[in-house]
């Protein structure tokens, strides 16, 4: 018995030993950049795609959804009144077209004649107004969506296929409050009182897919739409596998049990030598709208000083990080938006690494080192620098920032926060310094974010930013028609908070995704694989790899 | 009260005081649970943000605290809980609205399914090499087995489920990844119908067993030892019973009255689940449904599983209690 098992334990030890990760495969690096491969190759049409799901949707309902799960699902499912393209300009969905009253306050828009319902019924302006009333009503809790429509004055059908939606104010993004789906009136309306809470688990299909399975925590099956009016897709199936552990999500991916997953950094570093991942699999490498920032809460004593916060943001050995967390996979930002939207000016220049410089500066600032900690009027430069439990990369960041601020005399101490608690302090402001993500959108309207009018409570400007100037850059945009001249504003506004530093808009990590080999016409985006039209709709096999 | 034991309105009385007397215990790990979730920083709005979620703007994260009533007092909540769970009514998840009651008894199945294959592959493991080793005390084979089982005992069940994973299903592809079945066209592994559910069952019974069986043969182990040192032990041998069945038929039957209560602690664990195996086993069950709503703040769902626990592990220690006087003609109603 004893052989058997030391046998035993040997074949387990061999076979973990070749699972786990190389180390770096050299100096060279991945190359980063965006796939189009939609035009490459002929389509065929058929078999079942298989995608991965890291959690289980909440719900269904295509405008209570709050998760990317959620929006994964819903997006095959239900189209959008208008959609995102490839490159994140606003295109056609239900919508075909749409014209914005002279004032801009109001919007006509026009669902496609042959946009119908998977039973074959119209869908009509009278479900779209629905929606919208919908959504706009708090009690919904259509939390997505709801702030898209603040100022909503009304909703009128013009007919079975137009509507009219009218706003207090004109707004230079106000197309992007409809990029929403639409709710089948008729499903909902016996409920009103309940809301849009108590309708079918399963929506209604206006879009390729329509869903034919929901097993809770296991999978959600779609199955071709054969009513749906626009390009139909190429896959006849499309099963969402529930898998959590991304371990786990791994191995299914070289057994084909799912075609894709977003890898963690040391995945992407260990199949880039895993004979079995290069068999079946490519990685994709690139960059999408979100990015990791340090925020200071700019109303604490502490970092009220401008020329302390600069310091501060001299302070964060960012060439290092990339180059030893990230193994080159991640690039160095200088404002508040990802470096792939326009608003982003790419002339200015992040702060660079210079513990002298910044040295000076906290001393310019007034602080005085007393005992090897800074001091001010009594105030010691001390504080907490809350993450989200959990993240790899924000506790390793937080830790060489720890090193390189106690070097000058600064005391920061890096505290996980659990996930909802630590938003929970975030929103109400009750923190001294962050480290947190930023999820991207196409609409690069920051008014909601930094605005001052928008500090804790009343917004989201979790760091209380106030500048006169930005506020002033920040209302402009809102009501700036000219693209060229709104760009040029948001140009401006991007160097007034740069030279602000508010906050160190650190770095953006790159997307790692693998791809099984079979998978044809792949497009990435900074949107991801996914969230921009068609979707993953547009996928086809290819045929080349035989499942094992 | 003092009754003899097959006194059957001593039996009533005895079952009745308990129930009424489990009550007041039911509802203080109500009050403790409610005043825990609540107590924990967060809510259902900064949840929300989780898992590529988005953020909430505070207004309309104030509209859903309304509309889940959070906004009211708290003592006014769990009135408000207590007199709809008095009528079985466990609310409405926040996350996907369904009832709470649906949801729970819909991951039940499973997690009952692993869990008591996992207990009875402990006891049907456990008693024998328990009373083989209380035997051969100190013999090769009970040195060997319980090294071994300690170091079973030692290793994280995580580990080991992904060594075995490693191992069986990716190396010899001979059991599957994940999952309850392979229903679709492409299975996690071999085989078909009642195979396909038992090669799923494998590894995830193998990793929840493994840890009990442990401490459970442990337990056999010393409690036949010291019963088998008993003069009645040595009577029954002296009156020509074969060692074998000294142990078996006499020693075993007074081991069993602790382990009685070692099992009537395992039951309630039957169906609270297990967070890690089901994560990584991509298991449907109880675990992972408690999991997330603690991490939602999906209030009704946390109540509604701890109200079912508690009640489960309440009757367990009932039905514990009343084994025991079963087993032991000494054990008394009062």
């Amino acid at each position: 018995l004893r052989r058997i098992l030391a046998i035993l334990a040997l074949v387990a030890a061999a076979g973990a030993c070749r699972d786990r990760p190389r180390e770096s495969p050299g100096p060279t690096l991945p190359p980063i950049g965006f796939i189009d491969e939609s035009a490459v190759g002929a389509p065929r049409d058929g078999g079942t795609l298989y995608r991965r799901l890291e959690g289980e949707p909440a719900t269904l309902n295509p405008i209570l959804q709050t998760s990317d799960y959620e929006d994964f699902v819903i997006s095959l499912v239900s189209r959008n009144l208008v959609d995102f393209d490839k490159r994140l300009e606003v295109t056609g969905g239900l919508c075909d077209h749409w014209e914005f009253s002279p004032d801009h306050a109001s919007i006509t828009l026009h669902i496609r004649e042959d946009a119908v319902w998977e039973d074959g019924a119209p869908v009509t302006a009278h479900d779209a107004a629905f929606t919208i009333r919908k959504a706009a009503d708090p009690a919904t809790g259509a939390v997505l969506f709801s702030t898209g429509f603040d100022g909503l004055r009304s909703v009128q059908e013009l007919g079975a296929k137009t509507l009219r939606v009218s706003f207090s104010e004109p707004y230079a993004y106000r197309l992007y409050a409809f990029n929403m789906p639409v709710l089948r009136a008729d499903r909902y309306q016996k409920g009103e009182t309940s809301g849009v809470q108590a309708g079918p688990r399963l929506p209604v299909s206006d879009g390729p897919y329509r869903v034919v399975g929901w097993k809770t925590s296991e999978s959600i099956t779609l199955e071709r739409n054969t009513r749906y009016w626009g390009e139909p897709g190429h896959f006849d199936r499309i099963v969402f596998r529930i898998l959590p552990d991304g371990t786990q999500a791994y191995r299914a991916l070289a057994r084909g049990l799912i075609d894709e997953m977003r890898m963690t950094t040391a995945q992407y570093r260990a199949s880039r030598t895993d004979p079995d991942f290069r068999k079946c699999c490519r990685a994709t490498v690139f960059y999408d709208l979100s990015y990791v920032y340090v925020g200071f809460n700019n109303r604490s004593p502490l970092f009220a000083d401008v020329r302390t916060r600069r310091a501060l943001s001299m302070l964060l050995d960012r060439g290092a990080i990339v180059r030893d967390l990230y193994f080159g996979t991640a690039r160095i930002l200088s404002g508040p938006w990802p470096a792939d939207l326009p608003a982003y000016d790419p002339f200015v220049a992040p702060y660079p690494f210079d513990p002298a410089h910044a040295r000076a500066l906290l001393a310019e600032a007034g602080w005085r080192n007393a005992g090897g900690v800074l001091e001010r009027g009594g105030l010691r430069f001390e504080f907490d620098l809350l993450y989200g439990s959990g993240s790899v990369a924000a506790r390793q960041v937080s830790e060489i920032y720890e090193s390189a601020l106690q070097a000058v005399g600064i005391l920061c101490h890096p505290r996980p926060v659990e996930w909802a608690a630590f938003e929970k302090r975030m929103d109400s402001g009750d923190f001294q310094a962050v480290f947190s993500a930023w999820s991207g959108d196409p609409n690069p309207d920051l008014y909601a974010f930094w605005h001052s009018s928008q500090a804790p409570p009343n917004g989201l400007n979790n760091l209380s930013y106030s500048d006169p100037k930005a506020d002033r850059l920040m209302e402009e945009v809102r009501l700036e028609f000219d693209p060229a001249k709104r760009l040029r504003l948001l140009h401006e506004l991007h160097r007034v908070i740069h030279d602000d530093a508010p906050a160190i808009f650190a770095l953006q990590g790159a997307q790692k995704y693998a791809v099984s080999r079979r998978i044809g016409g792949l497009v990435t985006t900074p949107m991801g694989l996914f969230k921009f039209w068609p979707d993953s709709s547009a996928w086809w096999d290819r045929g080349e790899t035989p499942r094992p | 009260v003092v009754g003899p034991r097959g006194d059957a309105p001593a039996l009533i009385r005895y079952v009745v005081r308990r129930l009424l007397l489990a009550v007041p215990t039911l509802l203080g790990i109500l009050f403790c649970v409610f005043l825990l979730s609540r107590l924990a920083p967060g809510d259902p709005a900064s949840a929300l943000a989780r898992g590529g979620g988005r953020r909430v703007s505070p207004e309309a994260a104030r509209a859903l605290r309304h509309a889940y009533g959070l906004d009211r007092p708290m003592a006014a909540q769990l009135a408000a809980w207590l007199e709809h769970a008095a009528r079985l009514d466990f609310g409405l998840s926040y996350q996907d609205h369904r009832p709470v009651s649906t949801r729970i008894f819909e991951a039940l199945p499973y997690t009952l399914e692993l869990n008591a294959l996992a207990l009875l592959l402990t006891l049907a493991i456990g008693i024998p090499l328990g009373v083989a080793q209380a035997r051969r005390a100190g013999s090769a084979l009970d040195r060997t087995t319980s090294g071994f089982l300690f170091l079973l005992y030692s290793m994280p069940s995580f580990w080991v489920a992904m060594l075995l994973l490693t191992l069986f299903s990716v190396r010899l592809r001979w059991l599957p990844l994940f999952g309850v079945s392979s229903d679709l066209p492409v299975g996690g592994g071999g085989g078909t119908g009642l195979v396909d559910r038992i090669l799923h069952l494998v590894l995830p019974v193998t990793c929840l067993t493994y840890v009990t069986l442990a401490y459970f043969t442990r337990m056999v182990r010393s409690s036949v030892r010291e019963e088998m040192g008993r003069p009645y032990v040595v009577a029954a041998i002296a009156r020509g019973a074969s060692p074998g069945q000294a142990v078996w038929r006499h020693a075993l039957r007074n081991a069993m009255l602790p382990l009685l209560t070692l099992v009537g602690l395992l039951l309630p664990g039957l169906l609270s689940g297990s967070v890690i195996i089901e994560q990584i086993f991509a298991w449907p069950g109880l675990g992972r449904l408690y999991f997330g709503a603690i991490l939602a703040r999906d209030y009704p769902v946390v109540l509604g599983l701890s109200f079912f626990t508690a009640v489960l592990t309440l009757a367990a220690i009932l039905l514990t209690d009343l084994l025991y006087a079963a087993a032991d003609p000494r054990v008394r109603y009062e």
